[in-house]
């Protein structure tokens, strides 16, 4: 059992309770910290979804935004919203060097087939009605992708088929992920098996919109932490057949992926393209969006109690978070570590100070020379570009991509004022 | 138990805080630019946070920390603990790849994990393992950790042989030597009638041109002249010919001084595997062993360089007897090693031995007696005996003065210890004026990017907080 969600009372619980790492996940965490961000989103994706639900029409959307944005709150929030109206199946990907739109499918059915043999599930379902689909499926994994009978005791005392196919999809799954010989061997038989695959994915996604009236909805919801290049193969090469898929799907890909001209094509292959934009504290000129101050303040204040920050420490902290979840989140936690140390009795401006510095130092050890002059234009002229550098800095957010129409960029307010002290002297 | 500065103490709680409490799958990253720094952070982890905690080194037959993680795991089932990672970007490319591979197993790991990374290590980190450095729970900065480094012996040539051939024994004679062959090597150059012999004569001087600037420690100029005669040694032989191995242990070894260290590892790999299926060059063996385990014990990783610390001893040992002075350089360099890992009592006794030989065979006026005086009284630095330092840190500075000149880049080293040592006794008056001295040496011999000039500078930066404090 956890705890139930209280708001942080001493800065130690402030520490815990923001963590750059995790994000909101349980349904009582997005119910008490989630924060509407008015980026309209979860709108555009429940509409397009809706074609789905009225049109019996799936739909593949594709879901990016930066890193440390809130993705996956995001994605999470929208997935608890739409747990009446569809059947969820979340899809995640272990990150490995060798990841393809085979494994894409695989991983796809295998969750598909799990999700929909899971016990709940089947005591709420027609039984019979599946039952020669669930024997077709079993036959499936067991002669064509394993290839060889499973000689496991729990298998063959098994007597229902359900369990049967549970069982034998976790085990693929497992010997998939852990054993390099089995992986390159199911690798191999399922590429040929392809069509075979998806069609069982789309019988079986059919037949679950029928009997629950839920249609299915996939989640890749990691699909952005894969290899950029393996992403690319993915995404440009294989869209194609990814939307062969007659179940609605939603991809969260990396952003830097948008940025290529064969992004064209796979963009025109989907249904929809939506990303997540940061949240501007300034506009494109300069002035301040006071709306946005208060919507992070307001993060702030479902989480800890406000008599642990100053107020120009929070207003430093918002100021310096560039709109950035993970970065005001992370500025909190290290802030508050400072301020346990120094043994203060609240978050002060000196130690948000010091918690900026030590994100500082992260963005010099990584940026190169040559990156100042370009930041410090960027400064100036707000212009995105879709060349290698200014994307390598969007990527490593030091750059920060904001929209209001048009699409612009500004410099992460930690490392500006190096910027400035660096830009002028290189030529 | 080690004192930090303010500066370094606070860093150091927030990261112990950090890792006591920290949950499943929470990683940080420690910047360090010294190993005998990182090593005190360590030993201070140890002893003040009530958790194990375990190191890991990369190595090449284990390359991936995930499997160590693994066996750990099963041998601490109940209970948590920190784990340091040293080295593990020292794999290159890959190994930071894995980093992002693996990062789920990563995140799955019960344990505290400390990434201990050089400032350069760093940036690659964020560059190349893009998603594991955004899972980090912050940096915390040792780099500007106030330690010294004990002094290893280098050897070139095949050892201390060719210093006693060329007759150097101070700083006068290294510059009349080496206008003599200044001027002969113009003079070679400007023969018109190229007889066969020439070329490999002027390799032979410029060779020697580039030890004397290496006894100097001018080594910028050093390595032009070893990288002309290495190029001449090659195309009069072949590339295993001695003279042609000979000079490539020693551009290495200028490149190791100049804090080049890939090429230094290429250059001294590529020797060793050819010298490994020879038997007739055993000394020429150890001494690019020896250079080989300089290198790693400058990179801390200590369990790469005590066997070839070890395999060279015992080479020289055997061929040239226990009392050589090139055993005494073995002897020093092992000690210098346990040593950087806090191993005192083990390095003592190794360090007297070779003091010893070193008197006998060399005499007190030799810039390696001063070197075993110098990291005698660093050893007792160490472990806080600070009154028998100082005696000894002042002897060895005179020596070296004397032999190698006011200007060497070890006169600076003697400074800069000696300035240490009055910063650790509170004398900072004393200190000022010899880290003055030694950073205009650095600066001037090994160039202002040179990893002594900056850890001279803050240390300099050290005193001069600690002086504004006082007043």
């Amino acid at each position: 059992m956890t705890k139930p969600i209280k708001k942080a009372s001493t800065l130690k619980e402030v520490y815990f309770s923001f963590d750059p790492v995790r994000y909101l996940s349980t349904k009582e965490e997005l119910e008490k910290l989630y924060v509407d961000r008015n980026s309209h989103i979860r709108e555009q994706v429940m509409l397009s979804l809706d074609s789905d639900l009225e049109l019996q029409r799936p739909v593949h959307l594709l879901f990016t935004g930066h890193r440390g944005s809130g993705k996956s709150t995001e994605i999470n929030k929208l997935c608890s919203e739409l747990d009446d109206k569809f059947f969820i199946v979340k899809v995640s990907f272990s990150n490995r060097p060798d990841v393809d739109y085979v494994d894409v499918l695989l991983k796809a059915a295998m969750a598909l087939f799990k999700t929909a043999t899971d016990v709940d599930v089947i005591k709420k379902a027609p039984a019979q009605i599946f039952e020669a689909l669930w024997d077709d499926v079993s036959k499936f994994i067991e002669t064509k992708l394993f290839g060889y009978t499973i000689s496991s005791e729990e298998y063959s005392i098994m007597t229902s088929v359900s369990a049967k196919v549970n069982f034998l999809a976790t085990e693929f799954e497992a010997k998939f992920e852990t054993e390099p010989q089995s992986r390159r061997d199911f690798k191999a038989k399922s590429e040929k098996l392809l069509a075979e695959i998806i069609d069982k994915i789309n019988l079986l996604s059919e037949r679950i919109r029928t009997n629950y009236r839920h249609p299915v909805l996939f989640i890749f919801e990691d699909a952005d932490k894969i290899d950029l290049k393996n992403a690319k193969e993915i995404f440009y090469q294989h869209s194609n057949t990814l939307v062969n898929i007659r179940a609605s799907a939603i991809y969260v890909i990396d952003i830097s992926l948008r940025y290529n001209p064969d992004f064209n094509a796979t963009k025109a292959s989907f249904s929809e393209f939506l990303c997540l934009p940061n949240i501007k504290l300034l506009t494109k000129d300069n002035q301040a969006v006071n709306a946005n101050r208060a919507l992070l303040e307001k993060i702030i204040e479902c989480r800890a109690k406000s008599h642990l920050f100053a107020d120009d420490a929070k207003q430093l902290l918002i100021t310096a978070s560039g709109g950035l979840i993970r970065s005001l989140i992370s500025l909190i936690q290290s802030a508050a570590s400072r301020a346990i140390i120094e043994k203060s009795e609240l978050i002060n401006k000196a130690q948000v100070e010091h918690a900026m510095n030590r994100q500082k130092g992260d963005f010099i050890a990584m940026l190169e020379s040559k990156d100042y002059p370009l930041l410090f234009n960027r400064h100036e002229d707000k212009q995105l570009t879709s060349d290698n550098d200014t994307q390598t800095l969007l990527q490593s957010l030091a750059l920060l991509e904001y929209e209001n129409g048009e699409l612009w960029c500004d410099v992460h307010p930690i490392i500006w004022p190096e910027v400035q002290k660096r830009a002028p002297q290189v030529p | 138990m080690t004192v930090f500065s303010e500066q370094i103490e606070n860093e150091f709680k927030e990261m112990a805080f950090a890792l006591e409490f920290a949950e499943r799958g929470c990683w940080i990253f420690a910047v360090y630019n010294q190993a005998s720094a990182r090593e005190q952070v360590i030993k201070r982890l140890q002893s003040d946070i009530k958790l194990p905690v375990f190191t890991w080194q990369y190595s090449e037959d284990k390359p991936y920390p995930i499997d160590y993680l693994r066996d750990l795991t099963e041998e601490q089932k109940q209970q948590r603990a920190v784990v340091s990672f040293i080295n593990t970007v020292d794999g290159g490319e890959n190994t930071i790849k894995s980093l992002d591979f693996n990062r789920e197993k990563f995140s799955h790991y019960p344990h505290g994990l400390v990434f201990w990374v050089t400032e350069h290590e760093r940036g690659e980190i964020a560059r190349k393992a893009g998603h594991f450095w955004a899972q980090r729970r912050g940096t915390f900065d040792f780099s500007k950790l106030l330690v010294t480094q004990p002094e290893q012996n280098n050897s070139y040539g095949i050892g201390e042989w060719l210093n006693n051939l060329l007759n150097i024994d101070n700083y006068q004679e290294a510059l009349r030597q080496l206008d003599l062959y200044r001027q002969l090597l113009s003079d070679y150059a400007s023969v018109e009638l190229a007889l066969p012999n020439t070329q490999r004569v002027i390799a032979e001087i410029a060779d020697k041109i580039s030890y004397l600037l290496y006894y100097l420690g001018r080594y910028s100029e050093a390595i032009d002249f070893c990288q002309k005669a290495l190029n001449l040694y090659r195309t009069l032989s072949d590339e295993n010919d001695y003279s042609t191995i000979a000079a490539s242990n020693n551009l290495a070894l200028l490149f190791l001084r100049s804090g080049r260290l890939t090429e230094t590892k290429a250059l001294l790999q590529k020797t060793w595997s050819f010298l490994e299926q020879r038997s007739d060059y055993t000394l020429t063996l150890a001494t690019v062993l020896n250079n080989l385990a300089w290198l790693y014990h400058s990179q801390g990783n200590y369990a790469a360089a005590e066997p070839l610390y070890q395999k060279s001893l015992a080479i020289r040992e055997k061929v040239l007897g226990k009392n050589h002075p090139d055993v005494a350089n073995s002897l020093n360099n092992l000690a210098s090693l346990y040593s950087s890992q806090g191993k005192y009592a083990a390095a003592e006794p190794l360090y007297q031995k070779s003091l010893a030989i070193r008197e006998k065979a060399l005499g007190k006026d030799h810039s390696s007696f001063a070197t075993s005086l110098n990291n005698l009284a660093l050893l007792y630095t160490s472990q806080g005996k600070y009154a028998q330092a100082v005696p000894l840190y002042q002897k060895s500075l005179a020596i070296r003065e004397k032999v190698l000149g006011k200007n060497h880049p070890d006169v600076a080293n003697s400074l800069n210890n000696l300035a240490v040592l009055y910063y650790e006794l509170g004398k900072y008056a004393a200190a000022e004026p010899l880290y003055h001295r030694s950073l205009a040496i650095w600066g001037k011999t090994l160039g202002e990017d040179h990893p002594h000039t900056k850890q001279g500078k803050v240390n300099y930066e050290l005193l001069l907080a600690k002086k504004t404090a006082q007043t």
